[in-house]
């Protein structure tokens, strides 16, 4: 199998050793099925109360649930939560 | 608290950060309205990146700032907050009440009238007291008290005081003396260590009777004097009583009831129903309901009067002579001093005009010999 060819930052942060998130890769926290952090995102695609679709470097990450909610929204981070029912993640 | 209207509102809160704009908990309430929560500057910054696509309203201002600026506003509540916590602090420079640990009640009274000299009162200004030259002067005037502190916590002066074991009395074996009795008492035993003993066991002695003599004067022999020394352990006697009466009245329902309204405002109450017709009764607040509303003092109270009989019952005497005798014991053991050996008692009762009293001797052995210098 071909192996996939990684972004230049990527190399470079993983030859000095340095944490993947600080050279922008995505980087996603989840705490049980009720809320998820998405770290280096570029934006959110798509909002309502049962999608959330936040665009990343990498892929687009869908979070899908019931009364979502954009509890912390800035440049670089986004925090998601399920005020009611729970949330999953793709 | 923000709304925003508009078509696209991901595309608004992507401008917003860009535009390094933190926005919390955004909810979607519909396809073309969300609501957000924003800083006040994150706001000006908003409305200013905002194109004419998107309408964004405050709907409502929370928060620390906007709390201020409304207090701002109010000017008066302003000044009568800042008078409040002027008049607090000036307070504290005050004392508003000294604390006495260590001794008892009777002691604290005293010492509290003392430290009024000394300017440590209720009202007093701290700073014209000196905590260091009272307590110096306290404890040099007060042989009793070993240590005293006195310090300040809050408005509160708190003064403890460690009483001090005061040395026994030192008899001066240089200048002749007696042995007298200090209360009266049966001689137990007399053990003369100098001088000669002049009670035998089994004698009975007065208070102030010469017990041991330190005065030896023969016929035939010189008159001599010394300081008499021994021990002379007596039989003393403490006693105490205690009365009660040998019945008590009782109230028995008889089952008859009357319930009664009362209508209260504030302090002051009024009766709805006809008073209780009883003669004698016990009354029961069995409800209360605000009249007019929750925050008036207007209350009807609804009371419940059961009418009683009244009947005298006799005490059980075996419970009434325990309880009298163990009150009685009790109380005479108060008398008895720290070095008194408790040898036995015994209790006599006697009923008078419906009372029972119980009066308790407590029986001790204890050195009732004291010092008396003679003169010459």
């Amino acid at each position: 199998m071909q192996k996939k060819p990684r972004k230049l930052t990527q190399r470079i942060a993983k030859r000095l050793q340095m944490a993947p998130e600080a050279a922008g890769c995505l980087r996603i926290t989840l705490i049980d099925n009720t809320h998820a952090f998405v770290e280096n995102h570029q934006g959110v695609l798509e909002y309502t109360a049962r999608r959330v679709c936040i665009r990343t470097p990498q892929m687009n990450v869908t979070i899908s649930g019931q009364g979502l909610v954009l509890e912390r929204f800035g440049r670089e981070d986004v925090g998601c939560g399920a005020t009611s029912g729970s949330c999953s993640m793709k | 608290m923000i709304r925003v209207d508009g078509l696209s509102l991901e595309k608004f809160l992507n401008m917003a950060a860009e535009a390094g704009v933190h926005v919390y908990d955004v909810r979607r309430a519909s396809y073309t309205v969300l609501h957000a929560v924003v800083s006040p500057r994150d706001l000006k910054k908003l409305q200013s990146v905002a194109t004419e696509k998107y309408t964004v309203t405050v709907r409502k201002s929370a928060g620390l700032a906007v709390g201020i600026k409304r207090l701002l506003s109010r000017r008066a509540l302003v000044i009568g907050l800042a008078l409040v916590l002027l008049a607090a602090v000036a307070a504290s420079f005050f004392v508003w009440e000294v604390r006495i640990t260590g001794i008892d009640t009777r002691e604290a009274i005293a010492l509290k009238d003392e430290l009024i000299e000394f300017g440590i009162y209720p009202g007093a200004f701290k700073g014209n007291i000196d905590l260091r030259k009272t307590e110096t002067a306290l404890i040099i005037s007060h042989d009793e008290f070993a240590w005293i502190d006195i310090k300040f916590s809050g408005v509160a002066a708190l003064v403890t005081v460690v009483p001090a074991e005061l040395p026994p009395e030192m008899v001066d074996s240089s200048r002749p003396c007696n042995i007298v009795a200090k209360k009266d008492a049966l001689i137990e035993s007399v053990t003369a260590l100098a001088g000669k003993a002049v009670v035998k066991p089994g004698q009975t002695v007065r208070a102030g009777d010469v017990v041991i003599s330190g005065l030896v004067w023969e016929e035939g022999f010189p008159r001599m004097m010394f300081a008499a020394r021994g021990e002379v352990i007596g039989r003393v006697w403490y006693r105490a009583s205690e009365t009660a009466p040998v019945s008590k009245e009782v109230r028995v329902p008889t089952g008859r009831v009357q319930t009664q309204r009362v209508i209260s405002v504030g302090a002051d109450t009024a009766p709805v129903d006809p008073p209780c017709a009883f003669a004698e009764y016990d009354t029961q607040e069995v409800g209360r309901y605000p009249v007019v509303g929750l925050f008036l003092p207007v209350t009807i109270t609804t009371l419940e009067h059961r009418e009683v009989e009244i009947k005298t019952q006799d005490v059980p005497r075996d419970l009434l002579e325990l309880y009298l005798e163990e009150r009685a014991y009790f109380k005479a053991q108060g008398y008895v001093p720290d070095n008194a050996k408790i040898v036995g008692h015994r209790t006599v009762f006697k009923e008078e005009d419906g009372m029972l009293t119980a009066t308790v001797y407590i029986e001790t052995h204890e050195d009732i010999g004291a010092a008396v210098y003679l003169e010459e």
